[in-house]
């Protein structure tokens, strides 16, 4: 079928364009059109874009679930040995586009998106799905609680598995957070840094970031000090986070110490371009750049280059992760994985895995495990397996959909497929 | 101190230069029953935080913000409606491209719709979305490959 696909789309605007009335400035500051409260429960009246939006509603088509129906696998356990695919099991609702890794904790693994759901790690079923009232973007597991950060942070009991607290973080809650000391720390464009007491389920403490930066690193400028953080990690007693620069979070002062510049060309709008190491910050950007921030002397020390290609699309580089003493990055450009050296801080090795690996690989059982989302939207993702001694590629397994960030637990992989919406586990021996 | 009326008048000219922008921003990532409200109650709490989003260097890309956070919550687990076009309308009417819009990913459907069908620039879009021109043009990719893919049209 052959037909200009942008004009159709052009139509569909004008159709809308067509249905909607402009604001006025007067209508919002007379509080006639948006709201009068959202907290209360206080209605609001119709505005005439909403009424000329339901006479549309005869002719819209209410759209159901995602047709991603194609079945991988049956789900049976298989009796082969060593590492393999032996279960797929169907989530039931989406597993998200910027979702993290699953968590896992008492014998079960979480799987968060549209909704939450608890896969016992021995049956391999679903046993729950609960509620939480936001889309989920990151999650995080403790002894009693499972805690999802959306646009706000819900705590699941562990016993009762229900949602005991639900706490307001602000207006640009990040799925930059992180667990220490007790508390977990979310990043807030409207709070700040928002410290919750994970015992007592209350924030105790709200961080604002520096209006200044106190030092720029390799004096690489910081355009607009905000705190819209895309990534986080805690590394030796602080809590970094990438906003407008790197920022480091001291745990011992309990206060912001240093704002950094990052260099100009480093793209920190993506969510996943950095590396946490025990003495480092890796930066990476999807069009190939490289640097090594050092946690000792705060400055740029080394600058890698790798290949990407101009073509738009999935070519590009989107993280990694630091295992065994190497930076292990996923290239889409050519499809491998890039070793990199800690100690040279040189690419020693480029290891061939599946097409367009675009998610973090993880480390579990001597073997790294690479995620490739293949010709997405074609249902063709897989999980590649290379082995830390040899360096070789010596599985991949074929796991549909689009291949998220995988999780190690229990003796396998865990790999959440979006469009599919299933949760693949792999036997790692 | 400011005039009431110096401020009223800023508010008026901000809301003029940029309400058309913000709700066909918010439409296309949440469709057409919930994104021109959240448009207006973007605009309702920029105009009761007026002093702090005026001096922003990015006020629309803030609002857009606000606006995608209090209507997701109007959307929860139902996909955005997005409005059929009638068959008078082009010579040819591809039936499954409203539902297919419906169903791409937030940021791949508002980028598609804001790029071909409110011709906005990659810069427009990416300074409205307040992400870098790359993930624009990615978002734009991976969401024009999928609408193709579920509708099975060539390049």
């Amino acid at each position: 079928m052959s037909y200009d696909l942008r004009d159709q789309i052009r139509e569909v605007t004008m159709l809308i364009d067509e249905s909607q009335t402009p604001i006025h400035g007067a209508d919002i500051r007379a509080g006639t059109v948006g709201f009068h409260s959202t907290s209360d429960g206080v209605s609001r009246p119709m505005s005439s874009a909403m009424i000329v939006v339901a006479a549309f509603a005869v002719v819209m088509i209410l759209v159901g679930g995602v047709a991603w129906l194609a079945p991988f696998g049956d789900g049976a356990p298989s009796t082969d040995t060593g590492p393999r695919v032996t279960d797929t099991i169907r989530i039931g609702h989406s597993v998200g586009d910027y979702l993290g890794p699953p968590v896992a904790t008492d014998g079960a693994v979480w799987v968060g998106g549209g909704t939450v759901s608890r896969i016992d790690s021995s049956t391999r079923q679903v046993t729950d799905t609960i509620e939480v009232g936001d889309y989920s973007t990151a999650l995080f597991a403790t002894a009693d609680a499972v805690w999802v950060v959306g646009e706000s942070v819900s705590r699941i009991d562990l016993d009762t598995r229900e949602v005991t607290d639900t706490i307001q973080t602000g207006i640009g809650t990040s799925r930059a957070a992180s667990i220490a000391d007790g508390a977990l720390w979310v990043s807030s464009e409207e709070k700040g840094l928002v410290e919750i007491d994970l015992a007592t389920r209350r924030i105790i403490n709200e961080y604002q970031v520096p209006v200044q930066p106190r030092k720029t690193a390799n004096n690489y400028a910081i355009i607009e000090p905000t705190f819209q953080a895309r990534w986080s990690a805690v590394i030796d007693r602080a809590i970094w986070f990438l906003g407008s620069g790197l920022i480091r979070f001291d745990l011992e002062q309990r206060e912001f110490t240093d704002v950094l510049g990052v260099p100009p060309d480093f793209d920190m709008q993506t969510d996943e371009c950095c590396i946490a190491a025990d003495d480092a910050i890796w930066l990476v950007s999807h069009v190939g750049h490289v640097w090594r921030f050092d946690l000792d002397t705060f400055e740029i020390t080394d600058k890698l280059e790798l290949p990407v290609s101009d073509e738009p699309g999935f070519n590009g580089i989107t993280t990694g992760i630091s295992a065994e003493g190497a930076i292990w990055i996923p290239n889409g450009r050519d499809e491998s994985v890039y070793r990199i050296d800690q100690a040279t801080r040189q690419v020693t090795h480029v290891i061939p895995v599946g097409v367009n690996p675009l998610r973090s690989p993880v480390l579990a059982d001597g073997a790294i495990w690479v995620p490739a989302i293949g010709d997405w939207p074609q249902d063709t993702g897989t999980v590649t397996r290379i082995d830390i001694n040899t360096l070789q590629v010596t599985h991949t397994f074929d796991v549909g959909g689009f291949p998220l960030h995988p999780m190690s637990y229990d003796g396998a992989i865990w790999v959440p497929t979006l469009g599919n919406e299933e949760l693949t586990r792999i036997q790692t021996k | 101190m400011i005039p009431e009326q110096t401020i009223v008048d800023a508010f008026d000219t901000f809301v003029v230069g940029c309400e058309g922008r913000l709700r066909s921003a918010l439409t296309a990532t949440l469709g057409v029953e919930v994104g021109p409200d959240a448009a207006a109650d973007a605009l309702a709490h920029g105009w009761q935080n007026w002093d702090r989003v005026r001096s922003m260097d990015n006020p629309v890309g803030y609002l857009y913000k606000v606006g995608r956070d209090r209507g997701r919550k109007q959307l929860k687990r139902r996909d955005p409606f997005i409005p059929v076009v009638p068959e008078h309308r082009v010579p040819w009417i591809e039936p499954g491209l409203s539902p297919a819009l419906a169903t791409l990913a937030e940021r791949q459907r508002t980028v598609v719709l804001l790029v071909h069908g409110y011709q906005w620039t990659l810069t427009e879009v990416a300074e409205a979305l307040s992400v870098s021109k790359s993930s624009v043009q990615t978002h734009h990719d991976r969401g024009m490959k999928k609408l193709r893919r579920k509708l099975g049209v060539q390049e």
